[in-house]
């Protein structure tokens, strides 16, 4: 007895761990079905820099990729470079880092929860929660930079408090933070405002001890600065500035603020005052984030965020959020914890709340490590308090949620996700081009790109020689890669050529086939223009994904 | 000051039922219950259905009481969501179309400060019917419409919080009740021009 209570602790971390390794890692190249564009995007240029040291455009070693001139952090394409060398370009290849990051963030989260409670039980719900968390499963089975900053923010967190006793720690703690911050958009505000309230918290502490922490620290700041420069360059430049200011709710916009009053008459000035309603509008943005309406009942409602029929928390963790919130506040000996908590809870909905998206779960990822903190403070607090009432009956019913959560997580990740999303994970490339060895080799393809940039599916899923690729494309001069934002809508892929397809001359002169989804071209198209459908890739919930056509020009 | 006090609680509340008005011109107040047949829902539980591996597992996930339990919950949650009553629900709006500020942003600081600062021995059993009647309310398909129960609920809020705050730190009194007055004219002004 005595020594399965000593190895409980590690036998709860080992299946959260397990827990957590099985909903990140299963099936994870098959669901979702289909490669998003991006995570094509990340991929392609991984595999690009592989075999060449540039990316599609032909750049050497981006400090940011350019990708459909949006401008991608590059750490996530950086560190799929090894894993694409030893798997090959595959949906599952470019999964696999952030499915082992999300995993090393349960752990991450023991430790760190751990060192700021001393609380083993906290600790290992804390860890539990998030291997459960359909939140945090999301983008760990997809490829998202955001997963990858916050498990070096965590890291960077957590080497800064071993650090106030270990000051060589610092260097360590520094790196980790500044991976982050060029890891993702939004840690490039999160991570120095944390930085800077962990250095207001702790100033005292370090000023008491500067001569063995002054070295390490300078040190680390030093590295830290060598890190983050070159991004720091880039943030002025148009590309990085493009993709900001179109999202940002207080940059003017076509789009009418949030709130205008048509009628106003000779108070428009004030009622329609556009930076006031910005700021109302960025208010109720920030404040989503927090409600419990939107983590427990609506969840994210962009396309490719949510699993269906789950929130961000399941429904039963709402009564130990507020007991995490209100205990959190009254307890006198979790000082660290406390301002850890806090910080990260106010801080991490700012960068998502300035874009005009609604409570965004993409940009909003860190909040998740917070708001998994005050759940598991609030469960292990009324564990604590309940103890030793009701011992056996507490414990069985926090199974049954856990067993019930679970399974209707599983339903929802491997059985409807598919059914419901594929439509927004470019579902149908992989098997349209599956298809292209059995067409005519002699016929050259033409691919609708109207809806979509098409042509990194095709590279992706081909894998592309990125050398020829590079050679035959031309989109802006290097020298202008970060500022010039024209893009070549054309592409040429060896047989394939991605373009706006026109009617009548891509359909009715020349003999050629033709891939383009069921918007480009309908059935009544078809029909006028005397097409013949090849073959038709349906979507898992029915209704075609993309149909390959062949031309029949009147002779 | 009290008396001036209770003014601007009254004027922060007095949004509420002004817009209330505005928006529910025809007011329909016959009860719509959440457990009420609801065809879409049936239809939504039978295409899930036939994705899951088993019938029984199917059957324990997917049922009427799936549908009014998520209704009643999607409720509760409505009520307690502060964009509710500060932003209109946005940015997700509510599909009834009952999406109006309800009061000024500033009361939220009067109201924070009652829920958490303010020390009565009868504000445990006012939070109490006040979560009985959210609990309640919740029942109601079309429950913003029965939302004027609560504005009771809200005076006492904004006027003890208020005072409670003059009364402990006078300068932010004096800030919180600028900011307030301030909003709700701006926000009167903007229901009645």
């Amino acid at each position: 007895m005595k020594n399965f209570r000593k190895y409980l602790p590690i036998f709860i971390l080992i299946f959260s761990i397990g827990v957590g390794i099985f909903f990140r890692f299963y099936q994870l190249g098959k669901s979702p079905v289909g490669v998003y564009v991006d995570e094509a995007s990340i991929g392609y240029n991984a595999y690009s820099i592989l075999k060449t040291g540039r990316d599609e455009y032909g750049q050497f070693m981006p400090i940011m990729f350019r990708s459909f001139s949006t401008f991608q952090s590059p750490i996530y394409t950086y560190i799929t470079v090894p894993f694409i060398a030893l798997l090959g370009l595959s949906s599952y290849s470019i999964r696999l880092p952030s499915a082992i990051f999300g995993v090393l963030t349960i752990l991450l989260l023991y430790l760190l929860a751990k060192k700021l409670s001393s609380s083993e039980t906290f600790a290992l719900i804390a860890a539990l929660f998030l291997s459960l968390s359909p939140w945090h499963i999301q983008f760990s089975r997809t490829v998202y930079e955001t997963n990858i900053a916050l498990f070096f923010l965590l890291l960077g967190a957590l080497c800064f408090y071993h650090a106030l006793k270990k000051p060589w720690l610092y260097i360590l703690s520094s790196l980790s933070f500044a991976i982050s911050f060029i890891a993702y958009r939004a840690e490039i505000l999160i991570v120095p405002v944390l930085l800077l309230m962990l250095t207001f918290r702790f100033g005292k502490t370090i000023a008491s001890n500067v001569k063995s922490h002054m070295l390490p620290i300078v040190l680390s700041c030093v590295l830290g600065l060598i890190i983050i420069v070159p991004t720091v360059l880039i943030l002025p430049t148009p590309g990085f500035q493009a993709r900001s200011s179109t999202m940002n709710i207080f940059v003017p916009s076509l789009q009418e603020p949030w709130g205008i009053k048509v009628d106003a008459g000779n108070l428009s000035w004030i009622l329609n005052n556009r930076q006031l309603l910005s700021v109302k509008e960025f208010l109720s943005l920030y404040t989503s984030y927090l409600s419990p309406r939107y983590l427990f009942s609506l969840g994210d409602a962009g396309p490719r965020k949510p699993f269906p029929d789950l929130g961000t928390f399941f429904v039963w963790q709402f009564p130990f959020y507020l007991a995490g919130l209100y205990f959190l506040l009254k307890e006198k000996n979790k000082k660290d914890l406390r301002y850890f908590v806090f910080t990260l809870l106010l801080v991490s909905p700012i960068p998502a709340a300035l874009t005009r998206d609604p409570y965004s779960t993409l940009r909003s990822l860190p909040l998740v490590i917070p708001q998994v903190l005050l759940i598991s403070f609030g469960l292990t607090k009324i564990l604590e308090m309940t103890w030793p009432l009701f011992n056996k009956q507490k414990y069985l019913i926090l199974t049954i949620l856990a067993v019930y959560s679970t399974t209707r997580m599983f339903i929802s990740i491997f059985y409807h996700n598919d059914y419901y999303t594929s439509i927004y994970w470019n579902y149908g490339w992989q098997q349209a081009l599956e298809d292209v060895p059995n067409l005519d080799p002699d016929l050259p393809i033409v691919v609708d790109n109207s809806h979509g940039d098409s042509y990194i599916e095709i590279l992706f899923f081909l894998n592309y020689d990125p050398a020829t690729y590079q050679h035959d494309n031309f989109e802006v001069p290097l020298s202008e890669y970060y500022t010039n934002l024209t893009r070549n809508t054309t592409k040429h892929i060896g047989r394939f050529t991605v373009k706006g397809f026109q009617w009548g001359i891509d359909t009715d002169h020349t003999e050629q086939y033709i891939i383009a989804d069921n918007i480009a071209i309908g059935l009544v198209q078809i029909h006028e223009h005397n097409l013949t459908i090849v073959d038709e890739i349906n979507f898992p919930s029915g209704g075609v994904a993309l149909r390959i056509l062949k031309t029949n020009p009147k002779k | 000051m009290k008396k001036l006090i209770l003014l601007l609680a009254v004027l922060s509340v007095l949004l509420w039922p002004v817009n209330y008005f505005s928006v529910n011109r025809k007011i329909s107040l016959v009860p719509q219950m959440i457990s009420e047949p609801d065809y879409q829902g049936r239809q939504l539980i039978l295409r899930n259905t036939y994705l899951y591996p088993n019938v029984p597992l199917a059957r324990f996930f997917q049922n009427k009481a799936v549908i009014i339990t998520n209704k009643y919950l999607n409720n509760f949650f409505d009520f307690i969501d502060p964009g509710y009553y500060l932003f209109g629900s946005h940015p997700r709006e509510l599909v009834d179309g009952q999406n109006y500020t309800r009061l000024p942003l500033f009361a939220l600081i009067p109201i924070l400060w009652f829920l958490f600062k303010f020390k009565n021995k009868r504000k445990k059993i006012f939070l109490l019917i006040l979560t009985g009647l959210l609990l309640i309310l919740s029942l109601f398909l079309n429950h913003p419409v029965y939302d004027f129960l609560l504005w009771p609920f809200f005076l006492p809020m904004i006027y003890f919080g208020l005072l409670d705050i003059w009364q402990k730190n006078k300068n932010l009194g004096i800030a919180a009740s600028s900011l307030l007055l301030l909003e709700v004219i701006l926000e009167l002004s903007r229901v009645i021009s």
